[in-house]
This record gives C-alpha cells, sequence and structure tokens, in this order.
C-alpha cells in the first residue's frame, strides 16, 4: 500500500514530532510510506479568509504533488477537510487536471479515519499511562465525522476515541462540553481575536477543570491555540497531536 | 443603535472586557443548547424530521409565487385584507396607513423580528404613534432603549438586576427587587392595562398556509392572542418565506420549532387565525424586502428555509462569547450572518467572518440550512465582490496567520524557507494579535521536511 | 407595477427547479433521502457507531398505566389525584432540570435562586417515551400526556364525572369570584351560554372552563377551536384556565393531530380560529427563570373524562 504522507506547513514548521510520529506509526502498520518532497500548503487559511479563487496555484501544487498514491494520509483533520471539499481544478487547465484533482480528493484521509476505515487497526502496541483529554476539532468531527456530534440525533461512536482505547494506560476524561470549538478558526484567531482567545481559554479550562495531564486530538492547529494559552497560563498541561500518543513507545 | 462604524470583531472585544458577564452569556445560552439536545433526543426520529421539515421548504421556495397567490386568495375568501410591501419602507407605510384609517395612535405588538428588521416602531415613533412590545423581553429592551439582542430571548444578555432597575426607573418597582417572579408580575400587570386599553394589536407570523390562507403565531406568553383578540384592528406582517404548502405540515414545524429554540415540547400557545373575528378587521402584510432577490442566489436562497427558531444562536460558540448586539443588526447570530450580507453587503461584510466555521450551527437547524457552508461562500462572495472593506481588513489581520504559511500570496515552492525567518519576528511583536494572550511554540531545530532528508530520504 | 406583482414576477424568475413534497410521517418513504439531490446528512456517517438508539429494545420500560384500560368508573371517581408522579402543580414546579452537572459549577445561568423549571419536560420522563407504538396503547398516551403536560406546568386529572370536576375545581379555586363555563352540564360553575360581544369585559374571570378536542400526548397540548372558546380571547385572559377532554381523546404526536383536525373539520365545519395550548401563560425571559403566567392564565388544568360519561349523554 503507497500511502503518501501530507504534513500540513504548520506542522512541518512548528511540530515536526508529528510529522514523524505519523510517518512511524504508518510504517508499523504496514505502510509503504512516501513524503512528497515539493508539498506546502492546502491553501485552506486564504479559502477562508475569502480569497479562495487564489488558492489555483496551491491546488495544482498539491494535484502535482499527490498525484499517483494509493492514499493520501495527513494528520490534520482541518486540512484533510480542505482538500476534500475544495481541491479542485478548473476545466480552463484541462480534463486531464479537473480529473486529477478530483482523483487526490477522493484519496485523501485524515489518519485516524484512515487507521479505523481503511487500515483497519484493531490493536495498537501503544502506551500512555496518563490522563488525557480529547479535543475533538470541528473540522474532523462535523466535517469529516470522525465521531458523533452532541447535536445529532443518533449512534454514538469516534474513532479517536476507538483508537485511543487501543493505547494501554491511557485514561481519558470526560468534559463538560464534548465538542465545543475551540475558537481556532484559522484567521478567526486573529481576526477575532479577543472571542478565539475567550474560546480558547474556556476548552483548555473544561479540560484543566477535569484534571487532564495532556491534552490530545487530531488536528494541531487547534492543539497549537490551546498550547499557546496553556503556556501563557503557566500551566504545565501538554498538548499532544493523537499521533503521537498512538505511537508512544511500551 | 449606530454600531454600524463598528465591526463584529471590534464589538465582540469590547463585549469580553467584563469576562465573568462573558461566561455567564454563554452559560445562560449553553443551558439553552443542553435543553434542545434533551428535548431532540425525545423524538427517536428527530434527523427524519429535520430532512423533512428541509425538503418542505425547498418545495416552498420552488413555488413560492403559486403559494403565495393560494394563499392570498385563500386569505381574502376568509375575510382579511392582504397587502405586498416590496421593501421596508412600504411595509411600514402600510401598517401606518391601517393606523390611520382606524384614527389609532397606540398599538401594542407582539414578537416579529420582521419589523426589526424594517425598524417599524422608530418610524411609527416619528409619525407620533405610540407602540409597546408585548413581550415579556422585547418590554424590557424597549424600556431601555436597546434592540433585541437574540431573536427568541430577546433580553438574553441583560442581568436580573438589570432588568429589576429597569423596571424601577419605569414601572415604578421597588429599587432594588430583582426577583423574576416579582418582575414578571409586575410586567403582567402593566402589560395587561396596555392589552386592555389597545385597539390595534399587530403580531408577527411562525407559519402561513397556502392552502388555506391561515396563519400561526406561537408564543408562550400568550401576547400575541392577547392583543389580537382584544384589538378592533389585528395587523398580522410576515416575510414571503413563511409559507408552507398545507396545514398537515405544521405537524412537522410544529414539533420541530419550539424544540429546537428553547427545548420545550411546544409553546404554550400556537395559534391559528384564519379569519377576523365579528367585528374585528385583520390585515396580513406580505413582505419582500430582499427576499425574492435573495432567492435567486442558488448558494444562498436555502436559508430562506429559516423558521426563526435561534437553535443557531444558542449553539454558536462566538454568539454566547460576543452577544447579539455585536451583529449589529435585527436578526444576529449565525443565520443574521448569511442574511444580513444580501440585504447590505457591504454594512454586513463582516458578519460571515464572525465564525470559526465549526458547523455546529447546521447541526442544530431544524431546516438544514446548510449555515457554516454558506459563511464560507459569502467571504467568497464578499472578496470577489469588493465589498471586503472589512472582509479585506480582517484578511489583512490575519495575515499573521496567513502568511505564516507558504500560501498562494508568495509561490509555494520556498516558503518552507522563508516561513521561519519571518514567523518569530511578527510574532514576538507585543501588538501581534495571536501573541497578545497566547504564545507560539518555539521553533524547532529542524523542518520535518528536513528531518525528513536527512533520516530517510536514501 | 403594483409591488405585488413585482414580488410575483421577482420570485417567478428566481425560483428554483420544482421540488417535490416529501412523505410526512406514518407515510411511504417518509425520512429516506430526497431523489434529486439527497444532503450530505449529518448523523449518517459511518457505521461503526455500535448500537442504534430508538430500536426497539428501547421500549417502555414497562409504563406505569396509571389505571387498567378499561377502569371501572366508581374505583376512580375518588381517586382523582393528580396521576403523574410528580403532583406539583404550576409555581413550584421542580427546579431545573440541571445541566449536566459537570457542565457548570452553582454559578451557572439558571438563577439558582428561582424556581427555574426549563419549560422543557423533565428530562427523565419523556425518556420513556420512545414508546414503540404508544398510538396502540390508549393507557401510555394518556400516561404521556399527564407527565408531558405536568412538566410544563400543567396539572392533569383523570376523573370520572362532571361533579367530581365541580368538587375539585371548588377545592382547587375557593376564592374564584368569577367562573365562565362552556361545558356542557357544568353550567352550575358559573356564567355560561352568554357571549360578551366586547371582550374586555372579561378581564377579571378567575377561571374559564372550556371543552377542548383532544389532548397531544407528545407535548401535552390541547386543541381548541372558536366555536368551543365563548370568545377568543376568554381562554387567554383568564386568570385560570380548565379544559375538559374526554380520556380516549389524546392522539399521540402532531401528525395524528391535524389528521383529527381535518376530520373535525369535515365533521363540524371550518374554524376561524383556534389553538393548540400547552400549559399555563409563561415566560423565561429573565435570565431564563420560568414564571408562570405571564400574561394570561396563572394555571391550566386538564380534566381528561372517562369514556362511559361521555356515553351516557354528556356532550
Ligand atoms: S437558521 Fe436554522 S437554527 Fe438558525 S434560526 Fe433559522 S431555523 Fe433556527
Amino acid at each position: 500500500m503507497r500511502v503518501a504522507l501530507f504534513i500540513p506547513c504548520y506542522v512541518d514548521q512548528f511540530y515536526p514530532q508529528v510529522g514523524i510520529a505519523t510517518l512511524e506509526l504508518l510504517e508499523k502498520l504496514g505502510c509503504t510510506v512516501f513524503y512528497p518532497p515539493n508539498q506546502t500548503c492546502c491553501g485552506q487559511p486564504m479559502a477562508n479568509s475569502g480569497f479562495e479563487h487564489l488558492t489555483k496555484d496551491c491546488n495544482r501544487l498539491f494535484t502535482e504533488n499527490f498525484l499517483g498514491y494509493d492514499y493520501i494520509v495527513g494528520p490534520s483533520g482541518s486540512c484533510v477537510l480542505h482538500i476534500k471539499e475544495h481541491l479542485h481544478l478548473d476545466k480552463l487547465e484541462g480534463y486531464a487536471a479537473a480529473s486529477a484533482a478530483a482523483e487526490v480528493r477522493s484519496r485523501v484521509y485524515e489518519l485516524t479515519e484512515f487507521l479505523t476505515d481503511i487500515l483497519k487497526v484493531e490493536t495498537l502496541e501503544a502506551s500512555f499511562p496518563h490522563k488525557v483529554g480529547l479535543h475533538q476539532s470541528c473540522h474532523g468531527q462535523r466535517g469529516l465525522k470522525l465521531s458523533q456530534m452532541t447535536e445529532v440525533v443518533g449512534p454514538a461512536f469516534s474513532k479517536p476515541v476507538k483508537l485511543l482505547k487501543m493505547v494501554k494506560g491511557i485514561e481519558l476524561i470526560d468534559l463538560a462540553r464534548q465538542d465545543e470549538c475551540c475558537g481556532f478558526g484559522g484567521t478567526f484567531c486573529v481576526a477575532e481575536e479577543a472571542v478565539s482567545v475567550k474560546m480558547g481559554k474556556d476548552r483548555v479550562a473544561d479540560h484543566l477543570h477535569h484534571g487532564a495531564e495532556f491534552i490530545t486530538g487530531a488536528d494541531m492547529s487547534c492543539l497549537m491555540h490551546m498550547e499557546g494559552i496553556l503556556h501563557r497560563q503557566k500551566s504545565g498541561v501538554q498538548v499532544r497531536h493523537i499521533a503521537e500518543i498512538l505511537n508512544s513507545r511500551l | 443603535m449606530s454600531t454600524n462604524s463598528h465591526d463584529h470583531a471590534a464589538l465582540a472585544a469590547d463585549f469580553n472586557k467584563d469576562e465573568p458577564r462573558v461566561d455567564w452569556h454563554d452559560q445562560t445560552l449553553w443551558w439553552i443548547r443542553q435543553k434542545r439536545d434533551k428535548a431532540a433526543h425525545t423524538v427517536p426520529d428527530w434527523e427524519a424530521l429535520r430532512n423533512t421539515a428541509s425538503r418542505i421548504k425547498e418545495n416552498v421556495l420552488s413555488n413560492l409565487s403559486e403559494y403565495l397567490q393560494s394563499f392570498e386568495a385563500a386569505a381574502i375568501a376568509n375575510g382579511v385584507t392582504v397587502h405586498w410591501a416590496a421593501d421596508a419602507a412600504e411595509h411600514n407605510a402600510i401598517v401606518l396607513s391601517i393606523l390611520r384609517k382606524h384614527q389609532v395612535d397606540r398599538m401594542v405588538k407582539s414578537k416579529s423580528m420582521l419589523t426589526e428588521e424594517c425598524h417599524l416602531n422608530e418610524f411609527l415613533h416619528e409619525q407620533g404613534i405610540e407602540v409597546i412590545d408585548t413581550d415579556l423581553g422585547e418590554r424590557v429592551v424597549q424600556l431601555a432603549g436597546e434592540p433585541p439582542s437574540h431573536i427568541v430571548l430577546p433580553c438574553i444578555h441583560k442581568k436580573k438586576e438589570e432588568i429589576g432597575e429597569i423596571f424601577h426607573e419605569h414601572l415604578g418597582t421597588p429599587a432594588g427587587n430583582a426577583d423574576p417572579q416579582f418582575l414578571t408580575h409586575a410586567a403582567r400587570l402593566h402589560l395587561r392595562e396596555k392589552f386592555l386599553t389597545r385597539r390595534a394589536a399587530l403580531t408577527g407570523v411562525n407559519f402561513a398556509i397556502a392552502e388555506t390562507g391561515e396563519f400561526v403565531v406561537c408564543t408562550n406568553e400568550g401576547n400575541a392572542d392577547m392583543g389580537a383578540h382584544l384589538a378592533d384592528v389585528h395587523i398580522a406582517c410576515m416575510g414571503i418565506e413563511k409559507l408552507i404548502p398545507q396545514r398537515r405540515h405544521l405537524g412537522v414545524f410544529l414539533r420541530l420549532l419550539t424544540r429546537s429554540a428553547t427545548g420545550q415540547p411546544i409553546t404554550t400557545y400556537s395559534s391559528h387565525f384564519k379569519k377576523p373575528r365579528t367585528g374585528q378587521e385583520m390585515h396580513i402584510v406580505l413582505v419582500d424586502n430582499g427576499r425574492s432577490v435573495h432567492l435567486g442566489r442558488p448558494d444562498f436562497r436555502n436559508s430562506l428555509k429559516c423558521i426563526r427558531c435561534a437553535a443557531c444562536f444558542n449553539t454558536c460558540p462566538v454568539y454566547r462569547r460576543s452577544g447579539g448586539h455585536s451583529y449589529h443588526t435585527a436578526v444576529a447570530g449565525p443565520i443574521g450572518s448569511i442574511l444580513s450580507p444580501n440585504l447590505d453587503m457591504k454594512k454586513y461584510a463582516d458578519l460571515p467572518f464572525a465564525s470559526t466555521l465549526c458547523g455546529s450551527c447546521s447541526n442544530v437547524c431544524p431546516v438544514k440550512i446548510d449555515i457554516h457552508e454558506q459563511l464560507y461562500k459569502w467571504r467568497q462572495v464578499i472578496v470577489q465582490e469588493g465589498y471586503a472593506a472589512v472582509g479585506k481588513k480582517v484578511a489583512m489581520k490575519g495575515m499573521n496567520w496567513v502568511l505564516s504559511h507558504p500560501s498562494v500570496y508568495h509561490t509555494a515552492g520556498k516558503a518552507g524557507r522563508w516561513l521561519m525567518g519571518k514567523v518569530p519576528f511578527t510574532v514576538n511583536n507585543g501588538l501581534n494579535a495571536w501573541y497578545r494572550q497566547r504564545d507560539m511554540p518555539a521553533p524547532p531545530k529542524e523542518s520535518f521536511g528536513e528531518w525528513y532528508k536527512k533520516n530517510k530520504k536514501s | 407595477m403594483s409591488s405585488r406583482d413585482k414580488i410575483l414576477n421577482t420570485i417567478k424568475g428566481n425560483q428554483p427547479a420544482q421540488r417535490p413534497l416529501p412523505p410526512l410521517p406514518g407515510e411511504a418513504g417518509y425520512g429516506e433521502p430526497a431523489a434529486p439531490a439527497p444532503e450530505p446528512t449529518a448523523g449518517t456517517p459511518s457505521t461503526d457507531g455500535p448500537h442504534e438508539p430508538g430500536t426497539a429494545a428501547a421500549a417502555t420500560p414497562g409504563t406505569p398505566a396509571p389505571t387498567a384500560s378499561a377502569t371501572p368508573a366508581e374505583s376512580t371517581s375518588s381517586a382523582a389525584e393528580p396521576i403523574a408522579a410528580a403532583s406539583t402543580p404550576s409555581a413550584n414546579t421542580p427546579a431545573a432540570p440541571a445541566p449536566d452537572p459537570a457542565s457548570d459549577p452553582a454559578a451557572s445561568t439558571p438563577s439558582a435562586d428561582t424556581p427555574t423549571a426549563s419549560a422543557a419536560p423533565d428530562p427523565d420522563a419523556p425518556e420513556s417515551a420512545p414508546a414503540p407504538d404508544p398510538a396502540s396503547d390508549p393507557d401510555a398516551l394518556v400516561q404521556k400526556f399527564i407527565t408531558v403536560l405536568e412538566a410544563i406546568g400543567g396539572t392533569a386529572y383523570i376523573v370520572s364525572g362532571l361533579s367530581r370536576i365541580v368538587s375539585l375545581l371548588h377545592e382547587e379555586y375557593p376564592d374564584a369570584r368569577r367562573i365562565i363555563s362552556g361545558v356542557p352540564g357544568l353550567e352550575s360553575l358559573g356564567e355560561s351560554g352568554q357571549r360578551y360581544p366586547d371582550p374586555h369585559t372579561l378581564e377579571n374571570v378567575d377561571v374559564a372552563v372550556l371543552s377542548a378536542h383532544f389532548g397531544v400526548a407528545e407535548n401535552g397540548a390541547c386543541w381548541i377551536t372558536e366555536e368551543r372558546m365563548i370568545e377568543r380571547a376568554l381562554p387567554f385572559i383568564a386568570q385560570n384556565l380548565v379544559l375538559v377532554i374526554r380520556r380516549n381523546d389524546i392522539v399521540a404526536d402532531m401528525h395524528e393531530a391535524y389528521s383529527r383536525i381535518e376530520e373535525t373539520e369535515a365533521a363540524n365545519g371550518a374554524y376561524g380560529f383556534a389553538t393548540f395550548i400547552a400549559g399555563p401563560s409563561k415566560t423565561a425571559d429573565i435570565e431564563q427563570s420560568l414564571v408562570l403566567g405571564a400574561h394570561g392564565p396563572k394555571s391550566m388544568t386538564v380534566f381528561l373524562l372517562d369514556e362511559e360519561m361521555f356515553d351516557a349523554g354528556f356532550f
């Protein structure tokens, strides 16, 4: 199984360990992993600011980089969702380009959904003996449907929780608000700084209140936002991307 | 309120200066969201019901002109006078002419977001006509000289002590009494007197039925009924999108509306007005005010399905922490953010950006409006149409973040290296919006790409 | 061009292609996605959901069936207690279906000092509701109606006879000075048979006693049309409202309610005004504290009259 690793730009620059954990985890599970070196950004920050029309170059590059693999896997629900929904190349660029983009869209997976739905992982050799709070990032949860949403009347399920429960020693804490947005929101985090920070503080407080030692999630951007707040509060609680926990050694 | 000079971010920042109050506001609305969840879970086929409601409304939008005509014909046959208003000004003029005809200069009005949208109260006030809002929450904000901050709970931003103050000043209740029971009783006496002495009553409309020409008004207080049944003239004002095809479709909407709004299984009163009572005049004003144009925007027309339950307000983490007034429009919250740009794209260019696009709104919406997707699409439209005075500003403010990504602004290839050079600098700026209340991660020794090259690539 | 024509023309130019009406609950195909443009529905994500809720298993855990189906008239006649467990009527509704304790510390919203029952039904109560088919079990419907009505601040009694209503009303409203009754057989309660051309004169009515058509189990609402109101204003302006319905006239939900309304209309002619009433007039506008008796009735009582009485010629 040829898997292309999609490492979002901010993970590449600020959280290389998340990329490494993702890579190691996939290899451990038997995938042949490739990292297309020219990858940069999915274009989401622009698009969410209303500049989707400027993301054409980005889309072309992404398509070139990621065409031809069985799967494309990224440790970020938000970036993956953006690709799934918005990676379009105009017919102006030719039929081949448009269908290549469609091909890429159909093969891109967020890490936990890839592990659950494609690799059908049932056990993991991992151990993380700590109290952990799971942050449900909105784009992964409500966009990619990684887990059931509290608004919806339907059966309960959660791909991240299912995976985390395979980790030895882990204790998942309950939260008062299971799936409230952390307020990161891409450019929202600076454009609406006051509300963004307040949302982040509230989310962090929920985890602290329930005794989390670590906050994890499938989206590093949300975790970066919450980490920024935790640091500023001089809290000892740390953030860990879910890939790091799933890849943690015995 | 002249908040137009501000944008949502600025008004929200203002609101956030009092953090305990933000917490209180957030928790009050979250509590209602929880009640909504519980109520929804008592209906096993909730999602199917939402789907059905959505499809009924889609049918309405695809037959709107036919349904309006059938409604009009049926209403006229029922003895009701039907008026059409192209815009807010015409709506206000129609209401005024009805009142003038009856030489009425004092009127009671139950909740109608449409009349807020049309600024009817201000208009009538200028014409020397006194309007008393009879919904308790609306009366509170009216006495306070403010617009409602929420379409279902107009004074949700007010603490009971503040309401006690307002009542003390205007209704003469004892200073310092902030007991809701007591204050509600005071309002009851105050408003019952108004009901008994006003000869004209204006109500909103929740649903209008094309088949029968009747309309339904839902209240918990009974104020719409008190007004309408005691007055000589009943004026009901409705946006043209309030139609539903047949009466039996109410079964779907009435099951959804109040559970979504407050978690109640139904409002106390769901009154079906069909014919004027003997000796009474009944008028219906059908108002367009931009709706027919909105209908022509394929990406956005679905927002006309809205039944104004406000579930999207209560669930919105941004609304809860920024307050209704920060949206500087009659209908605030997520739905207001996708309806308002249609009315005035420039003035409301900021609203589609007042969201994290978390998607909770679309999940609670009983008629399944894809609210967060429309927010995203409005951003594109606003930027492209050059109405982005605010939108652009937002993007500029967001530049630290945008540029911290190797984005399309800078050719993708060399962006990686560029990023490391720039980010720490911009970010350590004390005025930087990220850094003011958050830290940035310490830049690692090497990027993932560099690590990969060293360790994996052979 | 008139505004009317202008509006209609714009709409005609802008309205999308014809979309069909969906089937309603109870009709074939209900709940299935629309054929042309199936929305990417939330709630239908992949299938690793461990358990399907709402499947029959959830059934009513032994519906407390207050009385076996054919309540012998005599035996209940003396036992006309309010039925549902929480026999707390109106004002002292239990203190709010507290938000999950975890969700917020005391400070939280529902200002703790007021009897802030949410207007929502008691969370526990209707839980027993996703009954597989309550429609087939009249007792379950009655029980549910009562439970829900009490949760929204109303009171319900099952009574076997009109005389029982009279005595209960005397007990409940000993100080009532002005009672208007529109219920055949209850003329003795106060004024009856009159019309009130000026509805303002109804301002001081303490109790209005009216017969409604039916109740709705899922939400505690009663349907009443204009002819049964004496005056349209009466059920709203009276200080207290009493509705009488037949015990068997409880429908499961709003869909059945509207079928019933169609039938009633076919039999009795169209109404000019009609309403669902569910509980007393209420507001929670002040800090979400529920207060009963906003503008209208401070209490709403429903008497569920046993079938036999009707067969005996009342109504
Ligand atoms: S958009 Fe949906 S959730 Fe929001 S008020 Fe309208 S109907 Fe309710």
